[in-house]
């Protein structure tokens, strides 16, 4: 018994005396890569740092690192010339316009922080292809740069525009997103076309859809997604290219739904988008809407 | 006894395990040691004022050229065997060393090493969404003050960097490696789709596939029979030198160099001696006089698929692809008559909603006639411009000839002067 006690507290004494740990750290390393990745300085660097790091606290990956993206697929960076015309026409057409609307302050908390550029586009197993993608209200990565061209730049064609709305259409639609996780949207807006949701939404074209009282295919996938799909398309196609869209829809969907019903349901869903924007941030969206679509038609028209 | 001896021998080992001094093998911690061979791999690559002799053997095992002059301000110049500018105009893009397990070495901004990645097929050549296997992201096999031993990250592609002298960086801004490198423009400059090679009597078709590095060879030999010889090639600083030798009785062919323009033709030396030349022609050298007839009875298993047309060099010069959801064209045998059809992508299928119905065609000399029956379905107004170019086009009095390039794949070429076609798969 004695012995036993013995044995425990000796065990003991060693273990607490193995976990003295009163020692300085001593000298650390110069650890590779910590604290980000190091280049000698560019101009692309200086115009990142002036134009968005100093003024709004956001910054680009530029150069390649696979770690941002999926592993399993073929990509490429993009271009060093593409870099600056690319992030120039964001800060034109995306960011100007809500602080003029909106205020600086606003755009320094709410806009993503982080965009990560790949020169190609993300082919994807369906025959689809990736053009943006969002991560956690936080990162937006661009793709398809080495494509990209506005209307000042040398071999512009008007077939380019498309590839710069489906830009601005990325940024916006994932900007919607951290604003209605910030406040929420009233939850009358799920109640619109409740029940036609569907995991299965890429089989549709985006015709279809509106037949159906959706503004695209991808808004058929959930209830977040068709909010903020409403507000990048009023932002990118502007009021009259919004109306046209919903005017636009004269024959019935495959579901039965009639042509002035789905029109009905799109007006509303737009009204809805109008009124959070009033109601939860205080501005009038058909003045932000015409300041987004006339930044844009700057860029390519 | 013994169990107080056991303690006092537990309590020791427990004790003399809690020594904190740390009793390394190196000399220096990991990180020291990766920071300092970074460092040294970086002055290495900065210290050959030639520049690198850089060759990638990519995962489809098809061997490109490069030359690369590293700096110390993270930007490489480059030069690359894949195609006449990419040999003759340096391009500057960004690299940078990095620990990523391994020291690694990254083509970190786009330049000619990243077109053998690019899933473009517009832009490598490859299959679309995969490319052409390449590699730009490097770990760092072995590195001396002249070899550096490279293998790819995602592809497992192979480099080898090899010390440059001055006499190879001269070949490249000489424009000697633009030469070989010409051949693979040479369906933007010859645009009939057959090209041949002449060299004194005999006459060669040729058919290259300048991002794989093939080419293949079909003739007549000594006694009229068709020949055919297929055969990898890998560029040098002054033509293309054939992996498998051609052999056409007692002529050979091993190595095109010395290339130059003549506004129409290609003209070269045959093995650095014989004088050749490359050009156009409106028929097929071996004409396959069944050709046709293969294609169309395959129709009556399945159907085909068929891309837009290419016509002088430019693909789908008739706007197909840009109609929105247009998918592919089709054509398939039928017992009343066969269809020429249009699909579209529609409400999550494919859908054929109009096309052309025609007779069974005309074979007469390998060359493969259609004949129209009717139109079929209703073309909506915004396909009707391209529908009606592409029918008329199909509809061609002169025909087509049928050149099979795979075990179920043909491309279709006018029959009139041959600077059109459309591959069927």
């Amino acid at each position: 018994m004695h012995m036993k006690h013995l044995t425990i507290s000796l065990l003991l004494l060693a273990l607490f005396a193995g976990c003295r740990r009163d020692d300085a750290p001593g000298n650390v390393d110069n650890i590779p890569g910590l604290g980000g990745d190091d280049w000698a300085k560019g101009p692309v660097d200086t115009w990142i740092i002036d134009s968005l790091t100093t003024p709004y606290n956001m910054t680009v990956k530029y150069k390649w690192e696979q770690g941002e993206l999926d592993p399993a697929k073929a990509l490429v960076p993009p271009h060093e010339a593409k870099i600056i015309p690319v992030l120039s026409t964001i800060r034109r057409g995306w960011i100007k316009p809500f602080e003029d609307e909106m205020g600086a302050l606003f755009v320094k908390r709410f806009t993503p922080k982080y965009f990560v550029l790949v020169g190609s586009s993300q082919y994807n197993m369906d025959g689809t292809i990736t053009l943006g993608t969002a991560e956690g209200g936080r990162t937006i990565e661009l793709y398809t740069l080495n494509d990209f061209r506005v209307n000042w730049m040398p071999g512009f064609v008007p077939g380019d525009s498309a590839n710069v709305k489906l830009m601005f259409h990325t940024i916006q639609h994932e900007f919607g997103h951290i604003l209605n996780q910030t406040v929420a949207y009233s939850p009358d807006y799920k109640r619109i076309t409740v029940g036609k949701y569907t995991a299965n939404w890429v089989n549709y074209t985006d015709d279809e859809a509106r037949r159906r009282g959706f503004i695209s295919a991808y808004s058929m996938s959930a209830p977040d997604e068709d909010f903020v799909e409403i507000v990048a398309t009023m932002l990118t196609e502007g009021r009259s290219g919004f109306d046209r869209i919903v005017n636009n829809v004269t024959v019935a969907g495959g579901d039965g739904t009639q042509p002035a019903t789905a029109r009905a349901l799109l007006r509303q869903k737009e009204a809805m988008v109008v009124e959070y924007y009033r109601n939860s941030w205080g501005v009038n969206f058909y003045n932000l809407q015409s300041r987004t679509r006339a930044a844009l038609v700057a860029l390519i028209k | 006894m013994m169990r107080i001896f056991s303690c006092i021998i537990l309590a020791a080992v427990t004790l003399a395990a809690c020594r904190k001094e740390p009793d390394p093998i190196f000399s220096e911690t990991a990180d020291q040691r990766i920071n300092r061979v970074l460092n040294e791999y970086q002055t290495v690559l900065a210290a050959s004022a030639n520049g690198w002799n850089g060759e990638m053997t990519t995962r489809n095992n098809v061997t490109y050229r490069f030359h690369f002059s590293f700096d110390n301000a993270n930007h490489v110049k480059m030069f690359s065997d894949f195609d006449g500018t990419s040999s003759s105009v340096r391009k500057e893009s960004s690299f940078r060393l990095k620990a990523l397990q391994q020291p690694s070495l990254l083509f970190d901004s786009y330049s000619y090493i990243h077109i053998l990645a690019d899933p473009a097929d517009s832009i490598s050549g490859g299959p679309e969404g995969v490319g052409l296997n390449g590699d730009f992201e490097f770990s760092m096999d072995s590195v001396t003050a002249d070899v550096i031993k490279l293998t790819g990250r995602q592809q497992g592609a192979k480099m080898t960097l090899r010390k440059a002298s001055a006499a190879d960086l001269d070949a490249w801004q000489t424009g000697k490696w633009a030469g070989g490198a010409r051949i693979a423009d040479i369906s933007k400059k010859i645009l009939n789709y057959f090209k041949r090679l002449t060299i004194g009597g005999r006459q060669y078709e040729i058919r290259i596939d300048p991002s794989f590095h093939t080419i293949t060879f079909t003739w007549r030999d000594g006694g009229g029979n068709p020949q055919s010889h297929t055969t990898d090639y890998n560029y040098s600083a002054d033509g293309l030198i054939l992996t498998e030798p051609l052999q056409d009785g007692p002529n050979s062919i091993s190595r095109l160099s010395g290339m130059t323009w003549n506004g129409t033709t290609l003209n070269l030396n045959v093995n650095g001696a014989t004088a050749g030349a490359i050009s156009g022609a409106i028929a097929p050298l071996v004409i396959d006089l069944n050709a046709g007839i293969r294609w169309y009875q395959a129709s009556q298993q399945t159907y085909w698929r068929g891309t837009s047309f290419n016509i002088k060099g430019v693909w789908d010069t008739y706007g197909l692809w840009k109609l929105e959801n247009f998918a592919f064209l089709i054509f398939q045998y039928g017992s009343q008559y066969d269809i020429f059809g249009f699909v579209f992508l529609e409400s999550g299928g494919l859908a054929l909603n109009f096309g052309l119905g025609t007779d069974t065609p005309d074979f007469t000399g390998g060359k493969t006639v259609f004949t129209a029956l009717g139109e079929l379905g209703d073309v909506p107004p915004e396909a009707m411009d391209a529908y009606v170019k592409t029918a008329v086009k199909f509809l061609n009095p002169d025909g087509w000839w049928f050149i099979q390039t795979g075990p179920h794949q043909f491309d279709m070429v006018d029959a009139t002067d041959a600077t059109s076609y459309m591959v069927w798969y």
